[in-house]
């Protein structure tokens, strides 16, 4: 019996949260031309990578570099920077909320403020993101070519893209929560999206880096943020041989849910709330 | 005489009483001290933006040092060409943000009318509008581009002299194609969210190696989006020197001053005042 109704608390509980993430889904797309209009640079720096990467090829002679042809590599690029661009700032809502005091009418409410914020950020990060895949793709289909991509592919790497960025949010959140006690965060911030656009494979994949690099970047988290959710579009992981990628997806996602539950509970009880 | 008039004959007014370098150098210094103050009084956050912005700079950096691990030499350019044209680029762009920051806002003061307060003070609009903001993270750039310089750019004096020169022609080129894409919102209206887009494209373009650029792109890139004067141009002094490209390129840049204020000057004709009290404190 109490199984039962903590199976239905958690089930209501659930729903809440997909609510809140379908409402600000339906707002992202209510706004839709202007959210694609913002993401307008996307084509510039597509158009610029098509360009470096066409000469690259052209000038080395070879018809794949680590692996990648060049339509591949543009694409995985298209990939990388319409995940990166598409994915909502929650470091700095979280920083925003706990600086502005916001914080202490989320505590009076009957929802959790770590998963409110993420039922957010997942609700329009996924508007945005097919949004800039469409848009970049047009242009990597203009200047090398159209890729195919596989049913299972596409499945596959949406399961593990939507992981990706869970796990980006999960890490990225627990910075913004850092504002309990450091007056700037945006520091913290822009340190970590740095490692994680150049160690994560964002502006390259990791393969062309040097040895020393790679083996760096094979250990961090930050590769299956991008990097890895963005391979198995472009084939370079099988579709079919994707589940210990998406095990570890899931295992850093808890070991960082973790820490942030860690960070919100300790940050907390140092927030201290005046009336107004 | 109308007001838009009355503003046209202050900034010309103003000009020749700013024409002296002098004159208009103490301006500047004087906006320069008083935006540092101001900005330095917010230790934490003045810190984190120049922190910020060299850390960013920093990884650019080190994707093109990647790059040219990989691919020494890209129709010409390699490793130290980069390193020149990062180092230059961010130096200019850095100064200039840092001197003339508000360029960046123009688009925004023309649309909302907020030009009148500086119509009604004795000093050239241009430059008084330019000069009244102090871009805090520009001191990351200059920061980045120094150290870089000193650190990967094989300095020598003359190529010291010659990196100063090429920042500064950088500084000029860049910061006057702001001027003319803010100054698009005296011709089209509210024009800031397009201004800001050209502008970041050309900063874009202008980090990239222009090799890597063919036929009618690169003829957009010296015309119409002129990120080659940005970062070609002076990265050429420092690849080859001679004194008839000293001129020339000099030459360039005089005549990119003198179209931004051609340009904005036209404009302040058709400006409508928005009525705005402001207070500038």
């Amino acid at each position: 019996m109490m199984n039962g109704r903590r199976v239905s608390s958690l089930g209501a509980s659930a729903l809440k949260y997909w609510a809140i993430g379908v409402i600000t889904a339906k707002s992202s797309l209510a706004y839709i031309t202007d959210t694609v209009l913002r993401q307008v640079f996307l084509v510039v720096i597509i158009f610029t990578f098509s360009q470096l990467w066409s000469v690259t090829y052209r000038v080395t002679g070879q018809s794949t570099i680590a692996g990648f042809s060049v339509t591949q590599m543009l694409w995985y690029l298209v990939l990388t920077e319409a995940i990166t661009l598409g994915q909502v700032r929650a470091a700095a809502a979280m920083d925003d909320d706990v600086k502005s005091g916001q914080i202490a009418y989320t505590l009076s409410r009957p929802y959790n403020f770590i998963l409110y914020h993420y039922a957010t950020y997942i609700g329009e990060t996924l508007v945005r993101i097919p949004a800039n895949i469409i848009l970049g793709g047009a242009v990597a289909s203009l200047t090398v070519g159209l890729i195919r991509f596989s049913i299972a592919s596409v499945l596959v790497g949406t399961l593990s893209v939507v992981l990706g960025t869970t796990l980006h949010f999960v890490v990225s959140a627990g910075i913004g929560l850092l504002a309990f006690w450091f007056e700037e965060t945006q520091s913290f911030y822009l340190l970590y999206s740095r490692v994680a656009l150049l160690l994560g494979g964002v502006m390259l994949p990791l393969e062309i880096m040097p040895a020393p690099v790679q083996r760096v970047a094979a250990v961090l988290p930050t590769r299956y943020m991008i990097y890895e959710p963005a391979r198995i579009f472009t084939g370079h992981v099988q579709a079919s041989g994707a589940a210990p990628l998406l095990l570890r997806q899931v295992a850093w996602i808890a070991v960082f849910s973790i820490v942030l539950n860690l960070v919100y509970r300790e940050g907390v009880k140092h927030a201290s709330v005046q009336g107004g | 005489m109308s007001r838009e008039d009355s503003g046209l004959a202050q900034d010309r007014a103003g000009s020749a009483r700013t024409s002296g370098l002098p004159g208009a150098v103490g301006l500047i210094k004087a906006y320069l001290v008083a935006n540092v103050s101001m900005e330095v009084e917010y230790g934490a956050s003045f810190a984190a933006r120049v922190f910020s912005m060299l850390i960013n700079d920093c990884m650019w950096l080190v994707f093109w040092i990647f790059y040219f691990d990989r691919f020494p030499v890209v129709r010409g350019w390699g490793r130290q060409d980069v390193v020149w044209l990062w180092s230059l680029l961010a130096t200019g762009y850095g100064f200039g943000v840092v001197f003339f920051g508000n360029a960046s806002n123009l688009a925004r003061l023309i649309a909302r009318g907020e030009l009148d307060v500086y119509l009604t003070q004795p000093k050239s609009v241009l430059l008084h509008v330019l000069i009244s903001r102090s871009v805090a993270s520009g001191w990351g750039d200059v920061g980045f581009g120094l150290i870089v310089f000193a650190l990967l750019g094989e300095p020598t004096p003359v190529r010291c002299l010659l990196f100063a020169y090429g920042a500064l022609l950088s500084g000029v080129f860049h910061t006057c194609f702001v001027i003319l894409a803010q100054s698009l919102a005296f011709f089209i209206g509210n024009s800031e969210t397009f201004a800001s887009q050209l502008s970041q494209t050309i900063v874009h373009f202008s980090t990239y190696p222009t090799a890597i650029y063919d036929g009618w792109i690169k003829i957009i890139l010296f015309t119409v989006i002129p990120a080659g004067f940005i970062s070609y141009l002076p990265i050429r002094l420092m690849r080859s020197f001679s004194w008839s490209y000293v001129l020339g390129v000099t030459a360039a840049a005089a005549g990119f001053i003198m179209l931004s204020v051609l340009v904005f000057r036209a404009g302040l004709r058709r400006y409508e005042s928005g009525n705005l009290v402001v207070s500038r404190l």
